[in-house]
């Protein structure tokens, strides 16, 4: 597994790279924006949607089990992902698991070319940056914690 | 219809909290003789995609909750638009 430090490195560069990508995004999105193929939209959206599954991936599968041990001394090295995700709802970095699982639906959703109407994937795209704030809350708060327990230095 | 009693349990107590109906199920899991497969959904109704969107999230949330990881595809009616597959499902799928 990764040192903690390199994993909220490799955090910030997704979160770079989505910020990137929304800042050249027309918003609000809406069906119409769907209704004539834009090139430079595909292209924004594939990377918005890469990176905001590579973000998730990175915290679900890596970042919450090295800071469950490395930050709270938790014995997760082997825990399921599900029992992580309660873990860091009883600590009260997650809001709740449940909102974690919609965010890994939109992760999904996004990247798996779900068959969404033009108005649906308008819909899905704005909620989902709405989650790429979300994550970067989380991210802050996981970082602060890691430093305050001298998991990663200041 | 190939599910599990808790494979259909899951779908339709999800369905009904997240849309108020039950699922059905179209496409290769309603073909006994086939093997594997997704899992494709089909929520009946007239839903905007403003309602769609963030529903089918939660739908999806607690399936993967309760079933785990599992590859469930969810389409949800319009009630307007007309494509091959919502034809499909509008006409062959069978309630879970």
């Amino acid at each position: 597994m990764k040192p903690l430090v390199d994993l909220f490195r490799e955090c910030d560069a997704h979160r770079l790279a989505l910020a990137e990508a929304m800042a050249r995004c027309p918003r609000p999105l809406s069906a119409e924006h769907f209704a004539v193929r834009n090139p430079d939209l595909v292209a924004t959206l594939d990377q918005f949607a890469y990176r905001f599954a590579k973000l998730q991936d990175t915290l679900s599968t890596q970042l919450f089990r090295r800071f469950a041990v490395d930050a709270l001394a938790e014995p997760a090295e082997a825990a399921p992902v599900v029992d992580l995700l309660n873990l860091l709802e009883r600590y009260g970095f997650l809001p709740s698991s449940m909102r974690w699982q919609e965010i890994r639906q939109m992760r999904n959703q996004i990247t798996h070319e779900y068959a969404m109407t033009p108005a649906e994937l308008a819909v899905a795209l704005e909620l989902a940056f709405a989650m790429v704030g979300e994550m970067g809350d989380l991210v802050g708060r996981l970082r602060e914690a890691a430093i305050r327990h001298r998991a990663i230095p200041a | 219809m190939r599910l599990t009693q808790n494979e259909r349990d899951a779908i339709r107590e999800a369905g009904l909290h997240h849309f108020g109906v039950t699922p059905k199920l179209f496409g290769s899991r309603l073909d006994d003789a086939a093997r594997g497969g997704d899992i494709d959904l089909f929520i009946p109704g007239a839903w905007p995609a403003t309602e769609a969107v963030p529903r089918r999230l939660r739908f999806c949330a607690e399936l993967a909750a309760r079933l785990g990881e599992r590859k469930i595809d969810v389409l949800v009616d319009d009630g307007q638009s007309s494509n091959a597959i919502l034809s499909v499902a509008r006409a062959q799928a069978e309630a879970v």
